[in-house]
């Protein structure tokens, strides 16, 4: 019964877990998208698009390594997690219950 | 050797002696009567702001002092000032984890909390600022890249969230250190949750080391760019003393100036409140203090050459900014603010004997009044002399203005307070690995830099 | 394509402020209350701005009508946010009330300080509630405005035309400075007809812009004095 419990436990952690990333990418998805109507909406206008382009390739650049960063860390330190977690039955540390 | 004194002993941590490290865990386990009490004396500060703000929404921007043609004022001082703070966390922790100084281990993490905590009060006051706040979207759906404003939505956002990553990132070996303490309620599911599975395998060690480094070069030219771009706001005019090429590097420097203020007041306050003697040393108040010594030499550099080159030109329109700010009604803001940036900091930090924990405290509370001056009298004096021959007045900013600096002062320290009740203010594992692994690595470093 | 400039002739302006007046009431501008007028906050899209240099008895002084200098190259358009200030093809510098949050970012802009902010709601004695334009916009607070050249009455002038069956010509639209000046000091007309009025006169050796080394061209000429 524990077991059944803490294992349910263990699903809904993991998925908050990964909501919090896929939370992330939407957030940066919509940092991108304001960015590039931005350039999209100067280069009609033609308002000085410029000045978009140059901010919008740079901040895409950036938050393109934030978001590597954030998915190489949080994949890998879920996953790990993960492994432990079946290995030792329900818990990430040895012996524990 | 110099200045480091012989520590006066650990304090508390003496009788901690099961646990290593246990007092980093007190301010999670147990909170004190005096915790609350200032908590709500803060709380109360906080609220008479936020009734300040409704006024103001009620009636109008009408209700601060701001005036034609003193369009803007304390808000965007405060708006420069927060943001300026904000550089705390990056200096100390990127840089210091790229140099891999070794003192850093156990500042790190107050720091960087800083630099999170005191973005959303840079970004608060400029919606405070605006005329029409409901509109705020408007900027994301017709938002002009032309205007240095949005050069500041976008760097800001990007720093912001690249500090919350390098804040968070370190932070996981820790929460996984208190949800193995903490099981039930709500701070044991979030401790669960916010842990991702942490277990310590090497993979994951390697891996999220990684992550830290990546940020740290990151976050560096991040945070550049942020004060940089504030102070492209002015500097993008034609006004006279606002169109100045140095500003760019007048402001970065300014901000790692006031960060390192910042996180001095804020460590002295963690140590004595929580009892951190241990790990907040002499040393490392020492090297801030000398750091602190070698931004105001560099803060002086920067203003002497601003204003000598606007006194030898004698532009007539700049002049008249000028001789406002030397002898006119902001001389007494712009002297006071020579003596609260240079004159006190310089006299505490230079002699190694003045350069105490004490010392250092009262140096940084110096420099911070003086930094918020001094935006103050970046923004003001220029709106007051317009080109053309207009009467104006001075600018004297109301109640609603002074609450709302007031609040946000109370605001941030009420966020912090909380969060050091979530989260070990001190870095535990990476203080634990410091002194597991960093004298081996230390030997090692030092071979390879002489001849054997 | 008109280009919409102005040319005010000192030698005939009187400083009468008339032009004043008649802006405040057809672009419904609040009037000022006293302690609003105090703390330097009143609104009025032109104004008379006196420049005295020396001690009295012996000063050089002149006073000149100042409304928005219409600029070619704005700062006020560059700085703005969101584009609530913005060039209309005709060249006048707009003002899109709906879209502009507030920042003031154009007032700290503009060398000229011609623009204004609605620190409180606008408001009216009730007696003259009456008498304000329905053509013009009545702002609400928290947001910025300035002369516009009358723009509304471009629109007025079009309708007017349409009804007569005919094209509008330059000569159907004027703001109200022009159309009110007592002395008839201010021109106004279309810059690209090389032939007008204000075109001739802005080639005029007399003539004059202000701050004209910011390179800001504005399109608000003024004729110098004691010709």
């Amino acid at each position: 019964m524990k077991e059944v419990n803490t294992s349910i436990e263990n699903k809904v952690v993991l998925s908050v877990q990964v909501f919090l990333l896929i939370g992330f990418y939407i957030f940066a998805a919509g940092v991108f998208t304001f960015l590039w109507y931005a350039v999209y909406r100067s280069v009609v206008d033609s308002d000085h698009p410029v000045h978009a382009v140059i901010l919008a390739s740079v901040i895409t650049f950036a938050f393109l390594i934030l978001v590597s960063v954030v998915t190489m860390v949080f994949t890998v330190v879920i996953k790990e997690g993960q492994k432990k977690v079946s290995e030792n039955g329900g818990s990430v540390h040895e012996g524990e219950m | 050797m110099e200045a480091v004194k012989p520590d006066r002993g650990l304090g508390k941590e003496e009788k901690m002696t099961e646990v290593k490290d246990e007092i980093l865990y007190q301010p999670i386990l147990k909170t004190s009567r005096g915790f609350y009490i200032v908590f709500a004396l803060l709380l109360f500060v906080v609220l008479f702001a936020a009734y300040a703000y409704f006024i103001q929404i009620r009636d109008g921007l009408g209700v601060s002092g701001l005036n034609s043609p003193i369009f803007w004022g304390v808000y965007i001082t405060n708006f420069v000032f927060f943001i300026g703070v904000s550089h705390a966390g990056t200096l100390i922790s990127a840089i210091l984890r790229i140099s891999k100084a070794e003192w850093r281990r156990s500042i790190t993490r107050s720091a960087e909390v800083i630099t999170v905590l005191v973005l959303f009060f840079g970004l608060g006051n400029i919606l405070i600022d605006l005329g029409r706040i409901d509109r705020m979207m408007m900027v994301i759906r017709h938002g002009r890249f032309q205007s240095p404003l949005l050069w500041d939505v976008v760097s800001i956002t990007t720093y912001l969230t690249a500090s919350a990553i390098y804040l968070y990132l370190p932070l996981i070996p820790d929460i996984a250190l208190l949800r193995d303490r903490i099981k039930g309620g709500f701070r044991g599911r979030l401790y669960q949750v916010l842990a991702l599975g942490w277990a310590g395998t090497e993979r994951q060690i390697h891996y999220l080391e990684k992550g830290i480094a990546i940020m740290a070069v990151t976050v560096l030219p991040i945070a550049v760019s942020v004060h940089t771009v504030v102070s492209y706001v002015f500097s993008m005019t034609i006004q006279p003393m606002w169109h100045s090429a140095i500003f760019g590097p007048y402001f970065v420097a300014g901000a790692i100036f006031s960060g390192i203020a910042a996180i001095i007041v804020a460590m002295a306050v963690l140590r004595r409140v929580y009892h951190l003697e241990g790990y907040f040393r002499e040393v490392h108040f020492n090297n801030l203090g000398i750091l602190l010594l070698v931004m105001t030499c560099l803060w002086l550099y920067f203003t002497f050459s601003e204003y000598l080159t606007v006194f030898y030109g004698a532009e007539p329109d700049e002049i008249k900014v000028f001789m406002e700010k030397f002898t006119g009604k902001y001389a007494p803001h712009f002297w006071f603010m020579v003596m609260t940036c240079f004159i006190i900091p310089f006299t505490i930090l230079a002699n190694s004997k003045t350069r105490t924990i004490k010392g250092t405290v009262i140096a940084s509370i110096s420099v911070n009044i003086g930094m918020w001056l001094e935006r103050y009298t970046i923004v003001v004096p220029t709106l007051m002399h317009p080109r053309l021959p207009y009467e104006t007045g001075m600018y004297s900013p109301t109640w609603v203005e002074w609450s709302i600096l007031a609040g946000c002062f109370a605001l941030f320290a009420m966020i912090y307070m909380v969060f050091t009740k979530l989260f070990p203010i001190v870095s535990i594992w990476e203080v634990q690995e410091g002194r597991e692994k960093a004298h081996d690595e230390v030997a090692e470093r030092l071979r390879t830099y002489l001849p054997l | 394509m008109s280009r919409w400039g102005m040319v005010i002739d000192l030698d005939k302006c009187t400083a009468c402020q008339a032009c004043v007046i008649a802006c405040r009431i057809e672009n419904n501008i609040p009037p000022p209350n006293p302690e609003e007028a105090a703390l330097s906050r009143s609104i009025g899209w032109i104004r008379m701005v006196e420049r005295v240099e020396g001690e009295y008895p012996h000063i050089k002084s002149n006073i000149m009508p100042v409304p928005c200098m219409q600029c070619e190259h704005p700062p006020c358009v560059k700085v703005c946010p969101v584009g609530a200030t913005n060039e209309t093809k005709e060249g006048i510098v707009d003002q899109i009330y709906a879209r502009c949050i507030g920042c003031r970012y154009c007032c700290n802009a503009c060398p000229y300080t011609v623009k204004f902010m609605n620190w409180y709601k606008p408001a009216w004695p009730k007696e003259m509630m009456n008498s304000l334009n329905p053509d013009v916009t009545v702002r609400p607070k928290g947001v910025v405005e300035k002369c516009v050249f009358c723009a509304h009455r471009i629109q007025r002038a079009k309708d007017r035309a349409k009804a007569e069956k005919r094209e509008m010509t330059p000569d159907d639209y004027m703001p109200a400075c022009a159309e009110t000046c007592p002395s008839k000091a201010i021109y106004f007309g279309d810059l690209n007809d090389k032939d007008s009025i204000v075109s001739k006169l802005a080639r005029s050796p007399r003539a004059f812009r202000l701050l004209e080394e910011l390179g800001t061209e504005p399109k608000v000429y003024y004729l110098r004095e004691g010709a």
